[in-house]
């Protein structure tokens, strides 16, 4: 009755050991296969094009993104503070990258795609 | 019978202890190869060169429309060209233009001995620090007369 006890607290104590191994492993594949896809440098890309699209517009300009392009699915393209913010795949945050257009910049979002207006 | 209960109390703590050392032993080993996943796989694109000339471009285009440069008009913007333009700087960007000797500048000088710096003395490593840089010269009007317009334009990193 007693060894039956024990094994039972043993078999309790290896199951909550390896739930939470499984757990830092998880978390620790979800952040390496973040680095290996190289989603942050694809969203730096995006990011840094469309800064250099802005600071090289004229007055008047516009620009479509496609939101499916080479550099993955956009999901989301934001002007906030002087800074493009765009989320690629499932990204879910980003510093963003600041332009120094003096021109007032809008993004329209669209169907299949982001149009940049500069005005 | 009371030391076996206390022996089998020192068991549980024990076993408990060893459970925590061993988490935090793989959580030490996760990290160490997340940070070498890390280093290998981050990758900085480098736009600062390509800032800098479109700057230049902008600043030049403000300040001669037309090939035409007026410099009764920057009166007291001689160190806040930028603001005369309205472009506005983030503290990233030093500009020096000079006209037919007169100099008129923007932002941080600073960052003139911080790129020499890193051109002179930094690594592979650090080149990702070093301020992105474009430097030329532009032929413009000054009362009727040909002179160079010399601009200099430098940017430095965002992080």
């Amino acid at each position: 009755m007693n060894l039956q006890k024990k094994s039972g607290e043993l078999m309790y104590e290896i199951i909550i050991h390896l739930i939470l191994i499984g757990l830092i492993f998880a978390l620790f594949f979800y952040v390496t296969a973040g680095r290996v896809n190289s989603k942050e440098v694809k969203q730096q890309v995006v990011e840094k094009e469309i800064a250099l699209l802005i600071d090289s517009a004229e007055k008047g300009m516009s620009f479509s993104v496609n939101r499916l392009n080479m550099n993955g699915q956009i999901n989301g393209l934001k002007i906030e503070n002087g800074k493009v913010l765009a989320l690629i795949d499932n990204l879910k945050f980003s510093k963003g990258y600041e332009y120094f257009s003096k021109y007032s910049v809008s993004v329209v979002e669209k169907e299949d795609r982001f149009v940049v207006n500069v005005r | 019978m009371m030391n076996r209960i206390r022996l089998g109390k020192k068991g549980v703590m024990g076993e408990g202890i060893l459970m925590i050392y061993r988490l935090m032993l793989i959580s030490f080993i996760a990290l160490v190869v997340l940070g070498v996943a890390a280093v290998f796989y981050d990758y900085y694109v480098d736009v600062r060169d390509v800032e800098a000339r479109i700057m230049a471009v902008n600043v030049v285009n403000c300040l001669s429309p037309n090939g035409m440069f007026i410099a009764n008009n920057f009166e007291g913007y001689e160190n806040k060209i930028l603001e005369y333009c309205g472009i506005y700087n983030s503290g990233r960007f030093y500009i020096n233009v000079s006209v037919s000797g007169k100099k008129y500048k923007d932002g941080d000088s600073g960052l003139l001995w911080i790129r020499e710096m890193y051109v002179n003395t930094a690594g592979e490593s650090v080149k990702k620090y070093e301020p992105g840089y474009f430097s030329e010269v532009y032929p413009v009007i000054v009362d009727g007369q040909d002179e160079k317009l010399n601009i200099e334009v430098l940017v430095n990193h965002e992080f």
